[in-house]
């Protein structure tokens, strides 16, 4: 690799000062573990808020002015590397703030439990600044680790435990598919550099390495189908949502999937849309039976993690409808992925932080029938549940329904237009169990008491961030269609 | 002021939302401040329609017409205007949607606050359905009627009432998804505009308008409704509350037949042609059906809500005959239907509070202790099966006599739904208000209330307004409706139909849109 010798230290360090912030915030993190004495203290959390803050701050500065030349080594310093992993900071705060009254409800607040979050989120801003297969490798591996420490930090509930350990397998399974993948990959081609993959994939496809090449991609496809959950890969996905503590299950459903998400269009506008027909035609079946699987299954479901598990399968498949058009349309299709990327975590994390608002009792509920009456007795978290299953659902005026909107807009105008059709029926399919929520909130009467004690700081900044910004990204999608447009 | 009457149409759109903002903010107890706030909102809508009424030309152009940049880099504007159509369904739901407020003043005793904040947002929202001109916004205010009144019947509901809602919910969700594939579709076709006059000025190719004509039509007709789309209407009708049944029926229904008038038909002509037997055949059955299923119903609610399928036949029948007496009939006819039927509603409901029962077995002979509400609802019921002079006569009388001229064979099936109205409405009539009062609970009732009155004086007015004097109704409509026929016959002037046709031979005519 020649780039390594050339390599320009102070650049590399300007350029992923946000990502060094976040990193030093988790070091920070670990070390003060050792000095602080009490469990519950708020010292952790708060140093890793800050470090986030100061590397969200530092990324919209750097997103504002983009440097000329930003391929570094095997990183990609681009625009669009810079709002995903706004993004993702954004999902790892919600995740930080909402885990605060989620432990001390358990009182089982282990000071290392921030500093894992850090350092997943480290290996999304890896994973998402990305210019080289190894480099997709390694941020996958690094944002895995830590959350499989995470899905099982319960320790004491069984679920945890098994939502770890079958993350644990069936990640490493997927981590094998795609280091094969890349080996692959490597042997027919060469490289391992994404733009040079882009540049040559035609010419390897046409000479005698094209069935070692193909094999390679199929694998890298199957190791993302893993990490964003695509049927059938999706196995794990309800189990580990439902097991895992929930601001962790939040954190897995928004930052982890963008991030994988984004990796995969990385791959995806540079090597793997010369693959032609093949890749089309994969992608549209994966992206059918996806939407297909993910809504049916959330139908029969009686609990709310395990209904917005499968929801959140269901909406892999309505952002992999966009994925065959990205072959004509690379530029039309990835705007659209991002800003529905940007929507569905905003509406993910809003209904999941109403979830942990019904969990910080003694035990956790979950149930869909324990929604019963809450629109009279706490008729704001009703209401923002509502407008957050709304927004899934793709009503307008949310930010939802643009994001959909504008999803399928894309697809057709490359042509996909029954694969449109399949999608929009499947939307309305989705109205069945969205709405069930709403029916047991407000049209029955609950007998069960509810907690009655005001709502969690925290809790209320994430429902009012969120709930704020689906109605208002909703109704005025100008500007940040303009910022997703500069990004990509 | 000046504000307001530069944007009178805007200004009427987002008055009930403002109106809502305000009922947010007043805390839930004070329920009856809510009440009289929006009572006030409402009317005010009114008073700033009749002012938009009387500015209004009646060119066949659009009127009002304002245009702001909403999304403009995906094309999108926020674009609305009225013709005489769109003006006079704008209207219909001023006028009653206020009547609405009024009759639910004793009736809803739970949640006010969140009713009247509902109430408001559905009002927007229709108002927003008949004003837009772009289509991406024609669809967002689609949608957002949606919600509140599946959360109308599914709150304030009868016993069946989730059942009904989702069952609502669903049916509507699944037209309008299909709906805006189509939508996704024709724009990219179109080049990416989402403006409806300029979509009124594309050629769409031949297959496209079958596909597309076939995805607007179905989620057109699930809201009308026609056979066989119709059956979330009984139970939606029955179960909702007064309000959400006279709204339902009044204005919602309305929709549907709009969609038609204003972006199925005239967008595909071509598409008219070949499924307009098709779409003849379900509205004459709608007819005959309707009716005769309204016929058994022990439900009184059950009934009016047959009758409405019945009803909105008679408008889909004039709308496809393409001939200008039958698209007017069409027009006032849905106008009459929101009036009648609405009525009819609110009598329901006013029966219902004083008897807690809706089934005709129940009473009988109640005209004795209620005279005035039994005479009113004999008029209301000479109004719905048409009799002279009073508005559904005008209306049914212009769609037999248009479409006997180019539609003989459906024309004349259609005549027998008038006598069948005549024997299911007539009949429940005598059940439930003559004979001998055999139950002990029907002897003593108390007769209309003053506020009554009020729900029930203004629309029986326009009742013999119309009836009497239909002549202004007709001459508002009359250029828009014929600014439909010429883009909806783009096909016939040029060639017989239905001989199919390549687009290379239509020419779009230069006076229309």
């Amino acid at each position: 690799m020649p780039q390594f010798a050339q390599m320009d230290w102070t650049n590399l360090f300007n350029m992923a000062l946000p990502w060094l912030v976040v990193f030093a915030a988790a070091v920070i993190s670990f070390l003060a573990a050792a000095l602080v004495e009490e469990e519950d203290s708020l010292v952790i959390p708060i140093v890793a808020l800050a470090g986030i803050a100061v590397a969200f701050a530092v990324t919209w500065q750097r997103w504002l002015s983009p440097s000329a030349n930003p391929v570094i080594g095997m990183f990609i310093f681009d625009r669009l590397a810079f709002f995903v992993w706004l993004i993702v900071l954004a999902a790892a705060a919600i995740a930080v703030l909402l885990s605060i009254p989620y432990l001390k409800a358990r009182s089982f607040a282990k000071p290392e439990y921030y500093g894992l979050i850090l350092l997943s989120t480290l290996g999304m801003g890896c994973l998402v600044s990305a210019g080289d297969l190894l480099m997709i490798y390694l941020g996958i591996e690094t944002m895995s680790l830590a959350v499989y420490v995470l899905a099982g930090f319960l320790r004491f509930r069984a679920a945890s435990n098994e939502a770890a350990l079958k993350y644990f397998l069936i990640g490493a399974f997927a981590s094998a598919f795609l280091l094969m993948g890349i080996a692959f990959i490597f042997g027919s081609a060469g490289t391992t550099n994404l733009a040079v993959l882009g540049q040559r994939s035609s010419e390897i496809l046409s000479g005698e390495g094209r069935s070692f090449f193909l094999f390679g991609m199929a694998m890298l496809l199957v190791g993302f189908g893993f990490k964003v959950a695509a049927v059938p890969f999706h196995a794990w996905a309800p189990d580990v949502y439902d097991g895992a503590p929930t601001p962790i299950t939040v954190f897995m459903a928004t930052a982890v999937k963008v991030a994988a998400f984004v990796a995969f269009l990385r791959v995806g506008t540079s090597a793997l849309r010369f693959s032609g027909d093949l890749w089309i035609t994969v992608l549209t079946v994966g992206a059918i039976v996806t939407m297909l699987v993910g809504n049916l299954a959330a139908i029969v479901q009686e609990n709310i993690k395990r209904m917005l598990a499968y929801s959140s399968i269901a909406h892999a498949g309505y952002i992999l409808v966009a994925f065959p058009a990205l072959v004509n349309d690379p530029q039309g299709a990835g705007r659209a992925i991002l800003f529905y990327l940007f929507s569905y975590v905003l509406m993910t994390a809003g209904a999941f932080a109403v979830v942990v608002a019904m969990g910080l009792g003694a035990e956790e509920h979950t149930a869909i029938s324990r929604l019963a009456g809450l629109g009279k007795r706490r008729p704001f978290l009703a209401a923002a549940l509502s407008l957050f299953l709304l927004s899934l659902l793709g009503i307008p005026p949310t930010i939802g329904f643009f994001g959909k909107y504008y999803l399928f807009l894309t697809a057709v105008k490359s042509g996909f237009i029954w694969l449109v059709v399949i999608a929009v029926i499947n939307s309305a399919m989705s109205a069945y169990y969205y709405l069930r929520p709403i029916v047991v909130m407000y049209f029955r009467s609950g007998e069960e008491a509810w907690p009655t004690e005001p709502m969690n700081p925290a809790v209320v900044a994430v429902l009012a961030v969120t709930s704020i910004s689906v109605a208002y990204f909703g109704i005025f999608p100008a500007n940040l269609l303009a910022i997703v447009s500069r990004s990509f | 002021m000046d504000l307001i009457y530069s944007h009178l149409l805007s200004s009427i759109i987002f008055l009930p939302l403002a109106g809502m903002v305000i009922a947010l903010l007043i805390p839930s107890r004070h329920e009856k401040a809510i009440r009289v706030v929006s009572m006030l909102v409402s009317v005010a809508v009114l008073v700033l329609v009749a002012k938009l009424w009387g500015m209004f030309v009646g060119t066949g152009e659009f009127e009002f017409s304002e245009t702001i940049p909403w999304i403009p880099s995906v094309q999108i504007f926020y674009h609305v205007g009225v013709d005489g159509v769109a003006l006079l369904l704008i209207a219909l739901t001023a006028f009653l949607t206020p009547i609405a407020i009024l009759a639910s003043w004793n009736e809803i005793t739970k949640s006010v606050k969140a009713f009247h904040v509902l109430i408001l947002l559905l009002e927007t929202g229709m108002l927003g359905v008949f004003a837009s001109l772009d289509v991406f916004l024609f669809y967002v205010f689609w949608e957002v009627v949606l919600i509140p009144m599946y959360f109308l019947i599914g709150i304030w509901g009868s016993k069946d009432r989730i059942r009904a809602a989702l069952k609502f919910f669903i049916f509507t969700m699944a037209g309008s998804v299909l709906m805006l594939a189509a939508i996704l579709y024709a724009s990219s076709v179109a080049g990416g505009s989402f403006d409806l006059v300029t979509w009124y000025g594309h050629k769409f190719g031949l297959m496209e308008q079958f596909f597309l004509f076939g995805a607007f039509a179905i989620a057109f007709a699930i809201k009308v409704p026609m056979v066989p789309f119709h059956t979330w209407l009984p139970d939606a009708h029955t179960e909702a509350p007064t309000a959400g049944s006279v709204i339902l029926a009044g204005i919602l229904l309305k929709m549907g037949t709009y969609g038609f008038y204003r972006f199925a038909m005239p967008l595909f002509p071509l598409a008219v042609v070949k499924f307009a037997p098709l779409m003849l055949t379900l509205a004459v059955i709608g007819i005959v059906y309707g009716g005769l299923v309204a016929m058994v119903q022990p439900d009184v609610k059950r009934l009016v809500a047959y009758s409405s399928i019945s009803h909105l036949g008679f408008v889909m029948l004039g709308l496809f005959s393409l001939d200008p007496l039958a698209v007017q009939g069409a027009v006032l006819q849905m106008v009459n239907h929101g009036l009648s039927t609405g009525a009819l509603f609110l009598m329901v409901g006013m029966l219902y509070s004083r008897r807690h029962t809706r089934m005709i077995a129940d009473y009988g002979g109640v005209a004795r202790t209620l005279p005035v509400l039994t005479a009113a609802f004999v008029l209301i019921t000479f109004s719905s099966i048409g009799l002279p002079g009073l508005n559904n006569f005008v209306g049914e009388f212009l769609v037999l006599l248009g479409s006997f001229q180019t539609r003989t064979a459906y024309a004349a099936v259609s005549i027998s739904g008038v006598v069948i109205s005549a024997i299911y409405m007539l009949w429940m009539v005598q059940r439930v208000f003559f004979g001998e009062a055999t139950k002990e609970e029907n002897i003593k009732l108390p007769d209309l209330r003053v506020r009554e009155y009020w729900v029930l004086a203004p629309i029986i007015i326009f009742i013999f307004v119309i009836g009497v004097w239909p002549k202004p109704w007709i001459t508002m409509i009359e250029k828009s409706t014929d600014a439909f026929l010429t883009l909806s016959k783009r096909v016939e002037m040029i060639v017989p139909a239905p001989v199919p046709v390549t687009l290379n031979e239509v020419k779009i005519p230069q006076g229309g849109e």
